[in-house]
C-alpha cells in the first residue's frame, strides 16, 4: 500500500477501534518467600484507530509481547481496561469472550512453534472455523413493507448489515445475496415465503454442507496469503519458514477479524522473505480493512510499515506518535537513545550514538519515579549539583546503579536467607569499586604495586581527589555504611542526596507535537530543559 | 481445477471411485477372519464375560437385594450360550482339527493324532500354523495401511510416515516387536497352542480321561487326567521327572515338561498364564497411562495449583514402597467382593495402575510442559478452542508416543511385579495359572532334574520384559531420531521390578 493511501485511510476513519486505559499485567511467578510479581505491563494508555497500524517497539523484556497478548486476552489484565469498539473486553468471559475472539486475532513470532506439526495445513486453518461453527448463516430479510419477519429452516435472523445471507422479499419472488466472505453461490440457497396478514415467514435452506464451505474457505484463504490450494493436505514440515508464517496469517484471518496483533511476525524469517511477508500484511490490511498492532524490535521494519509507533520501556510507554516524526525527531530521552543506535539514512542530521549504561532493571523490582531513571543519560540533577563535572556525576550514578543491582540480586532466595542469618554478603573491596567508578582510566593502566599496597583510606582519598568537596563527604559516608554492611542504607543516602524528580515522581505523558505525540518524561515540564539540547551538550562535551 | 475436484471428495466417495484395492483387501481379510472365526469369537466372549462378571459382582455388592441375581443369571445364561455358540463355530487351527493326543501301539503307529503323526510333530505343526496365521494376519493389516496410503490418502506425506520408516530399520525395536507378538500370540491363542486345554489339565482334571496303551495288559486303557498328572508329575531327583520335550508314560507330550504336584503340563500352564499376565498388565498400564496422560495435560495446561496438588499426590504415592502398598491391598481386600473378580486379578491390576501412574506421570510431565509452551496451544486459546479439545488435539498427539514408550516399558515391570507377588504366594489364587507361581512351586527343585519348572518361566519372563523394553526403545527412536543411543529406557526398566 502506498504512503498516500495509508494516510488517506487513516484520516477517513479516525475513530478508535481499540482503546487502552491504565492497563497493567502482572505475573505472579509463584516464587517462595513472598517475591514480587513481574510488572510486565505497568499502566499504559493508548488507542488504535480503525485501519491503522500501530507499532510497538522496545528492547526484549520490556513487556511489548505481554501487552499484545493482553489485548487479545491471552493474558489476564491485572488492572485497567481494553475497550474494543467501546466495550471493555477484559471483563468478558465464557461464551461472550469466545464470541468476541473472532474480532481479535494474533499472528505469532515463531512459525515453527505456532503450527501444530501433526495437523495438515488445511486442518490448521480450518480449526478456528470449526470452533466458531462458521458460517453461522446470519440472515437479514429486506422487506419493503416492513412486516414482522420470522425465519424457519437454516440460519438465524439478524439486523446486522454484515449478514451472511440477505433476502429481499419482493411481491412474488425473492432475491438472495450471499456475503462475499462466504464461498457459496446464491443458487445454493432456496428461499420461499409464506405471508400471513402483517407477518411473513421466510423459510430458507442452504444446499451446501458447512464442512464443504469451510474447506472452500480454507482454500480461498490459502490463495489469499499467496499459497496454493493443493497445500491443503500438506504438513507444516513441508514448508519453509516464510510459507509457514503465511499459514499462520491465513489462520488468523479465517474468522474475518477486525484487529490483528502481529507479534514480531517476521523476526524469525530470513531477510529475503521478510519483505515479502510484510508486503503481504500490507496488502491484506488494505483488502480487509484490518487494524494492526505491530510488535517488533527491528526499527527499520517498524518505520516502513507503521502509521504510529509506541516505544516501550519496562512496562511503560515512553513515547507515542506519528512514525516519521518520531523517528526524525525523538523527544523522549529513551527514544532518543534507542534511535541513535540505528544509522540515520539522512546525512544532514548528525545525531550521535548514545550508549546506555548497564541493562534494564528487572520488571519485578522497577525503579521508583521514571522507569528510565537508572540509565537515563540526561536525568535531571538536583539544582545544587547542576555544575558538577561529567565524570564525577557519571561516577555517582554508577555507584548508585551498582548498589541497586546488588539489592536486586539479593532478592534471590539464597542471598535473602544469608541476610536473614546475618551472614556476610558484602563487597570484597568497596575501595576497588570506588576507584574504578571515579577514576576509570587510571585503574587498569597506572595502578602500581605501590599504590595497591596503600592503606584503604589513603586509596579512597586518592580515588576521590578530583571529586568536589560537596560530593566527597557523601561518598565517604556511603562507603562507611557499605563497609559496615549496610548497603541499602548507603543506597538510600545516595538517592536522597543526588536523586531528583526523576526518582521521586512518576512523569506524565506530555504532548510534544501538534500531531498528538506524547512523551513520558519530566524534562518536558517548563521548569526543566528539553532532553534534546541536553543530549547535544553532553555529546559535545565528550 | 481437477485437483480441487478430487480433493473435495470425502473418504467414502474416494472409495466408491476406486473400489478395487479396498475390496480386494477386505475380501482377503474376510477369508482370514473366517478361518479362525471360532477362536476369535471365543476370545471375544471370554473378554465380555469377564467384564460382565465384574459388572455383575459390582452390582451385587453395591445394590444387593433380590433383583440382581436374576439379572446376573440372565446375563450369565446369555454368555454361556454365547460361549457354546463360539465353541460350536469352526476354527481351522484348533486342537480338534489337528489333535496331538493319542496313544502308540507296539507296532509304532500312533492313533488319534493328526494324520497319525507323532504327538510332538502334530503339536509343533499346530503351533507353527497358529503363529504363521497370526503373522499373516498382521502383515495383511499392514498391507491394508499401505493400500490406504497408496490409493486413498490425500496427503502425500505425513509425519507418521517418517516414524514408520525409522521403525522399519530399527532392528532392536523389531526384535522387541516380535517378542511381544509371540507373547501376545501365546496369550490370545492359548487354547490352540497348548498341548492340552486348561480345563482338562488344570481345572477339572477328574472329569476328563486320557487313553493310553498299556504294555502289561496289551490293550488300550483309560485313566483320569487327575491320576495321570499325579503319576507324571516332576518331583526332582529319584522320582518321576518329565523334563522338557519328553513324553510321559501316558503318551502325552510335554514341550516344557510337567510341574510338580499335581503335575500339570507346564506349557499349558504358561500359555494360560500369559493371558493373566497380559490382561493384568494391560489393565494396570491402561489405568496408569490414562491417569498419567490426563494429569500431565491438566498440570501442563493449568499449571499453578493444579500442578502442585498432583505433585503432592504423586509424591505421597511414590514415597510408599510399591510392593508394600500392593501387599496392603491384597491383605485388606482378601475377603472383599472385588477380590473375586478374575481371582483377584482386577484388583491387582487396579492397584498396580495406582502404584505406577506417578512414575509414568513424571516421565511425561516434561514433554507435556514443553508442548503446553508451544505457540499453537496459545493460538488455539486465541480463537477460543475449548481447553479439553486443545489438550486432545494439540497436546495429546505429542504425548501419546511417550506414553506408549513408557507404558510398554512399565508393562514388563507389572508382569514381573505380579509374578513376584504370586511367587510370595499373594498374587493370583491357585489354581488359576500364573507365571510367578510356576517359579514358586519349582524353586525346591532347582538343583534337581526338575529344574525346568522354575527356570523356563523365569527365562520367559526375562525375554518378555526385554521384549517390551526393546519395543519401547524402538518407538522412542522412531519418534525422535536424535535420542538414539541415549539410555532413557534404563530407568524405566530398573524401576519396573515391583518385587
Ligand atoms: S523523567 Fe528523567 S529519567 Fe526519565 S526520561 Fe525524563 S529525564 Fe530521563
Amino acid at each position: 500500500m502506498s504512503e498516500e493511501l495509508l494516510t488517506e485511510s487513516r484520516q477517513t476513519t479516525a475513530e478508535p477501534l481499540v482503546e487502552v486505559n491504565g492497563l497493567k499485567t502482572y505475573y505472579d511467578t509463584g516464587g517462595m518467600l513472598g517475591s514480587q510479581p513481574v510488572k510486565a505491563v505497568d499502566g499504559v494508555d493508548f488507542s488504535i484507530a480503525r485501519g491503522e497500524t500501530l507499532g510497538l517497539v522496545g528492547e526484549s523484556g520490556c513487556g511489548k509481547t505481554t501487552l499484545g497478548r493482553t489485548l487479545v486476552q491471552l493474558e489476564t489484565a491485572t488492572d485497567g481496561e481494553v475497550l474494543f469498539d467501546g466495550r471493555d473486553v477484559t471483563t468478558l468471559s465464557g461464551s461472550e469472550l469466545k464470541k468476541w475472539r473472532r474480532n481479535a486475532q494474533i499472528v505469532f513470532q515463531d512459525p515453527e512453534s505456532s503450527l501444530n506439526s501433526r495437523m495438515t495445513v488445511g486442518e490448521i486453518i480450518r480449526e478456528p472455523l470449526d470452533v466458531h461453527g462458521w458460517p453461522n448463516f446470519t440472515v437479514a430479510v429486506d422487506d419493503p413493507q416492513d412486516r414482522s419477519v420470522s425465519l424457519s429452516g437454516d440460519g438465524t435472523l439478524t439486523d446486522d448489515d454484515q449478514a451472511d445471507i440477505t433476502v429481499a422479499v419482493g411481491d412474488d419472488d425473492q432475491t438472495v445475496a450471499v456475503r462475499e466472505g462466504i464461498p457459496m453461490d446464491e443458487s445454493a440457497v432456496k428461499v420461499s415465503t409464506t405471508e400471513r396478514g402483517s407477518s411473513v415467514t421466510v423459510s430458507l435452506s442452504v444446499g451446501v454442507s458447512k464442512s464443504r464451505l469451510r474447506r472452500a474457505r480454507v482454500r480461498e484463504l490459502l490463495k489469499t496469503v499467496g499459497l496454493q490450494e493443493e497445500h491443503y493436505y500438506r504438513y507444516p514440515h513441508q514448508f519453509s519458514g516464510g510459507q509457514r508464517q503465511r499459514v499462520g496469517i491465513a489462520r488468523s484471518l479465517a474468522l474475518e477479524p477486525e484487529f490483528v496483533v502481529l507479534d514480531e511476525p517476521v523476526s524469525a524469517l530470513d531477510v529475503s522473505v521478510q519483505a515479502k511477508v510484510l508486503n503481504l500484511l500490507e496488502d491484506l490490511q488494505e483488502q480487509f480493512g484490518l487494524t494492526y498492532l505491530f510488535i517488533a524490535h527491528d526499527l527499520s521494519v517498524v518505520r516502513h510499515i507503521c502509521d504510529r509507533v509506541a516505544v516501550m520501556y519496562l512496562g511503560h510507554i515512553m513515547e507515542i506518535g506519528e512514525t516519521e516524526e518520531l523517528f526524525q525527531n525523538p523527544k523522549n530521552p529513551y527514544t532518543y537513545s534507542l534511535l541513535s543506535a540505528i544509522p540515520d539514512p539522512d546525512p544532514e542530521t548528525t545525531r550521535e550514538r548514545v550508549t546506555l549504561r548497564g541493562t534494564p532493571p528487572s520488571p519485578r523490582n522497577p525503579p521508583s519515579g521514571c522507569p528510565f531513571s537508572t540509565r537515563c543519560p540526561v536525568k535531571i540533577r538536583p539544582t545544587e549539583y547542576r555544575d558538577i563535572d561529567e565524570q564525577t556525576w557519571e561516577g555517582i550514578e554508577l555507584l548508585g546503579d551498582i548498589l541497586r543491582n546488588r539489592e536486586q540480586q539479593s532478592v534471590g532466595v539464597r542471598e535473602r536467607a544469608k541476610r536473614l542469618l546475618g551472614l556476610e554478603t558484602g563487597f570484597d573491596d568497596i575501595v576497588d569499586v570506588v576507584e574504578e567508578v571515579f577514576m576509570p582510566e587510571t585503574v587498569e593502566t597506572e595502578q602500581s604495586a605501590a599504590e595497591r599496597s596503600m592503606a584503604d583510606d589513603e586509596r579512597l582519598e586518592a580515588a576521590l581527589s578530583d571529586v568536589p568537596a560537596t560530593v566527597k563527604t557523601h561518598i565517604e559516608t556511603a562507603v562507611e555504611l557499605i563497609e559496615a554492611g549496610d548497603e541499602s542504607q548507603a543506597h538510600q543516602l545516595l538517592t536522597d542526596e543526588f536523586g531528583s524528580v526523576c526518582e521521586h515522581e512518576s512523569p506524565e505523558h506530555h504532548p510534544v507535537s501538534d500531531t498528538g505525540r506524547a512523551s513520558y518524561c519530566h524534562r518536558h515540564r517548563s521548569e526543566y530543559d528539553e532532553p534534546e539540547p541536553v543530549f547535544d551538550s553532553h555529546l559535545d562535551h565528550d | 481445477m481437477s485437483e480441487t475436484a478430487t480433493t473435495e471428495l470425502p473418504f467414502r466417495e474416494r472409495l466408491r471411485e476406486n473400489p478395487r484395492p479396498a475390496l480386494l483387501w477386505v475380501g482377503v481379510l474376510g477369508v482370514l477372519l473366517a478361518l479362525e472365526i471360532g477362536a476369535i469369537t471365543s476370545v471375544a466372549v471370554t473378554v465380555v464375560s469377564g467384564l460382565a462378571g465384574a459388572v455383575a459382582s459390582a452390582a451385587a455388592a453395591v445394590l444387593g437385594g433380590p433383583v440382581v441375581p436374576s439379572i446376573g443369571g440372565a446375563i450369565d445364561g446369555a454368555l454361556t450360550s454365547a460361549a457354546h455358540v463360539a465353541d460350536g463355530l469352526p476354527s481351522l487351527l484348533s486342537r480338534d482339527v489337528i489333535p496331538n493326543q493319542g496313544y502308540q501301539t507296539p507296532d509304532g503307529t500312533w492313533h488319534g493324532t493328526f494324520l497319525g503323526l507323532e504327538p510332538k510333530y502334530a503339536w509343533l505343526l499346530r503351533l507353527v500354523l497358529v503363529y504363521a496365521y497370526m503373522f499373516a494376519f498382521l502383515w495383511w493389516c499392514w498391507r491394508g495401511y499401505r493400500v490406504y496410503v497408496r490409493h486413498y490418502r490425500f496427503a502425500d506425506w505425513t509425519p507418521r510416515d517418517d516414524m514408520v520408516d525409522r521403525l522399519r530399520t530399527h532392528r532392536w525395536g523389531q526384535f522387541g516387536f516380535v517378542v511381544v507378538l509371540l507373547f501376545v500370540g501365546m496369550a490370545l491363542f492359548a487354547p490352540a497352542i497348548s498341548p492340552t486345554s486348561a480345563d482338562q489339565n488344570i481345572y477339572h482334571t477328574s472329569q476328563y480321561d486320557v487313553q493310553y496303551y498299556d504294555a502289561d495288559t496289551e490293550s488300550v486303557e483309560t485313566i483320569a487326567v487327575l491320576d495321570a498328572n499325579l503319576d507324571s508329575a516332576s518331583r526332582g531327583a529319584g522320582t518321576t521327572n518329565i523334563g522338557p520335550w519328553q513324553y510321559d508314560q501316558y503318551d502325552r507330550f510335554h514341550p516344557f515338561g510337567t510341574m510338580s504336584n499335581p503335575g500339570q503340563d507346564l506349557f499349558t500352564f504358561m500359555a494360560y498364564g500369559a493371558r493373566i499376565s497380559l490382561a493384568i498388565g494391560l489393565i494396570a498400564i491402561g489405568v496408569s497411562v490414562v491417569l498419567a496422560g490426563g494429569f500431565s495435560m491438566l498440570t501442563a495446561y493449568y499449571k499453578g495449583l493444579v500442578d502442585l496438588s498432583v505433585v503432592f499426590v504423586s509424591d505421597s504415592i511414590q514415597s510408599l514402597p510399591g510392593i508394600l502398598l500392593l501387599l496392603l491391598v491384597v491383605a485388606v481386600f482378601q475377603s472383599h467382593w472385588l477380590w473375586e473378580i478374575y481371582n483377584g486379578g482386577l484388583l491387582l491390576a487396579l492397584a498396580f495402575g495406582v502404584v505406577y501412574w506417578p512414575g509414568l506421570w513424571r516421565a511425561v510431565r516434561g514433554p507435556a510442559l514443553q508442548v503446553a509452551e508451544q505457540e499453537w496451544v496459545d493460538a488455539a486459546k486465541s480463537y477460543g478452542q475449548r481447553s479439553v479439545t486443545t489438550m486432545r488435539k494439540h497436546m495429546l498427539p505429542y504425548l501419546l508416543s511417550y506414553l506408549l514408550i513408557y507404558g510398554s516399558m512399565s508393562l514388563g515391570g507389572v508382569i514381573i511385579g505380579i509374578a513376584g507377588l504370586s511367587f510370595l504366594g499373594l498374587g493370583i489364587d491357585p489354581p488359576t495359572p500364573e507365571w510367578g507361581r510356576a517359579i514358586n512351586t519349582g524353586q525346591d527343585y532347582v538343583t534337581t532334574p526338575a529344574w525346568h519348572i522354575s527356570l523356563i518361566p523365569g527365562i520367559l519372563i526375562v525375554i518378555v520384559v526385554t521384549g517390551f523394553n526393546a519395543l519401547g526403545d524402538g518407538i522412542r527412536d522412531a519418534m525422535d531420531p536424535e535420542s538414539e543411543g541415549e539410555d532413557a529406557g534404563a530407568g524405566a526398566t530398573a524401576s519396573g521390578g515391583g518385587a
